[in-house]
């Protein structure tokens, strides 16, 4: 544990000293960024997340004495601030049994409904999960319409924008990604969304929701090339109060359909269609996952 | 530009100390022994281009002669896709190629591991930085 926390002040340190050395530099690229010219209405663009949680809303702490089962995935000693969680949440999160985060277990003993390919849903599909050039999603918006394409998976979830107002939750039936509306509350551009599949976990740490989960994201964009989104949900069976997400910031690529600077791989290699293909997923499943893990083949 | 360089170096300590995995992202982390090496030399049956990582596919043959199949993971896919100049694609490894693999193992035995360096047919293949060495977590 004294590893992770000579780790964090190192981090923090270091950080400290990067900027206290150049204090006037990021200070000016900050104002280039901020001074270039932008509709705060206009949300279009890829977008890549900057901000490092991956999940829904989870602070990072150290605990020097936090017990070999939490210790995560490679033991380094971090946990997190826990949800609202109601029992029945707490009783539902024990059910899930993710390949990440304090409560890891081996893919291969574990239900991640990515492990099935099953759609991520959202809210997993807005955390952007993986550390990589796919960190993206690409908005669309029409007078009518605001599409998100994601990278990861290669899904795409739908916001309508024509003024209509949500149903009522009987009327629905669960999706994958609910059915959404938004609204512009100044610039700040507000989604409201219900009927969701109570199959998707919220993240890929496995916490749960119910059909009954209603989300609300708030996106703001803070200057030409940034993007701030918060999400608050209201599961009451689950979480005994509305329970918010880390505030995520996404930097601006630019459009896919314009020429790009070279040299950039996650804008060069925009649509790289990642997709959970069963066929593929369950080879590797079966060939590394399960292998790796000692759990016997059925094939 | 030394800022630049040494922010880059904060943000992978950060990242270290709250545990983001970059490399092997797709949850078969749990599957192996990070702090341990071995190296396995095989004959390539199948190299598979495809998510969600990366993979190959390799026999190998015991003291007795006996062959076993391995296989092993190798980057998350986008990642090998920037091809770091050093033409990584579906067709970089064939089948019949020799390979010397060091990778990490597995906590128990099996024949799995992930793929820290890959030598293709005598020539280093660079799994995260084009000049070579272990592949970055």
């Amino acid at each position: 544990m004294r590893s992770v926390l000579m780790a964090w002040i190192a981090a923090l340190a270091c950080w400290s000293t990067a900027f206290a050395q150049t204090a006037p530099a990021p200070a000016a690229a900050k104002a280039k960024a901020s001074s270039a010219p932008f509709d705060p209405h206009d949300l279009n663009g890829v977008w890549y997340r900057t901000t490092p949680i991956q999940t829904f809303s989870n602070v990072y702490n150290v605990q020097p004495d936090l017990p070999p089962n939490l210790a995560g995935a490679r033991g380094r000693g971090t946990v997190f601030a826990e949800a609202p969680f109601t029992p029945a949440g707490k009783a539902a999160l024990e059910k899930n049994k993710p390949g990440y985060g304090p409560r890891v277990v081996p893919p291969a003993f574990g239900n991640d409904p990515m492990g099935t390919c099953d759609p991520l849903g959202i809210p997993r599909n807005l955390n952007a999960e993986v550390g990589s050039s796919h960190t993206t999603w690409w908005i669309l918006q029409t007078k009518d319409l605001f599409i998100q394409f994601f990278q990861w998976h290669h899904d795409h979830r739908i916001v309508w924008t024509d003024g209509r107002s949500l149903p009522k939750t009987d009327d629905l039936d669960p999706k994958w990604n609910g059915y959404s509306v938004g609204h512009w509350d100044g610039n700040t551009f507000v989604v409201d969304s219900i009927g969701f599949d109570a199959r998707t976990w919220l993240d890929k740490f496995g916490y749960p929701h119910t059909e009954n989960m209603k989300l609300q994201e708030r996106y703001r964009r803070l200057d030409h090339d940034t993007l701030e989104l918060t999400m608050t949900l209201t599961d009451p069976e689950y979480y005994s109060r509305p329970w918010e997400s880390d505030r995520k910031l996404f930097k601006l690529n630019g459009s896919p359909i314009k020429e790009f600077p070279v040299g950039e791989p996650f804008v060069k290699n925009w649509d790289q269609q990642v997709y959970c293909a069963p066929s593929e997923e369950f080879k590797f499943n079966e060939k590394v996952r399960d292998n790796g893990a000692g759990k016997p083949s059925t094939q | 530009m030394q800022a630049k360089a040494l922010r880059v170096v904060c943000l992978a300590v950060a990242l270290l100390a709250v545990g983001v995995p970059l490399f092997g992202h797709h949850g078969s982390n749990p599957n192996y022994a990070w702090d341990k090496r071995i190296t396995v030399n095989g004959v390539v049956t199948e190299f598979a281009f495809s998510y969600p990582h990366v993979s190959i596919y390799f026999d190998v043959k015991d003291d007795k002669g006996n062959i076993q199949h391995w296989s092993s993971e190798l980057g998350p896919t986008p990642i090998m896709m920037r091809n770091w100049g050093v033409g990584w694609s579906r067709n970089a490894i064939k089948p019949g190629d020799q390979i010397s693999l060091t990778c990490a193992p597995t906590k128990i035995p099996s024949t799995t591991c992930q793929g820290k360096k890959i030598i293709v047919n005598g020539k280093e293949m660079p799994l995260s930085d084009p000049k070579g060495g272990e592949a970055k977590e």
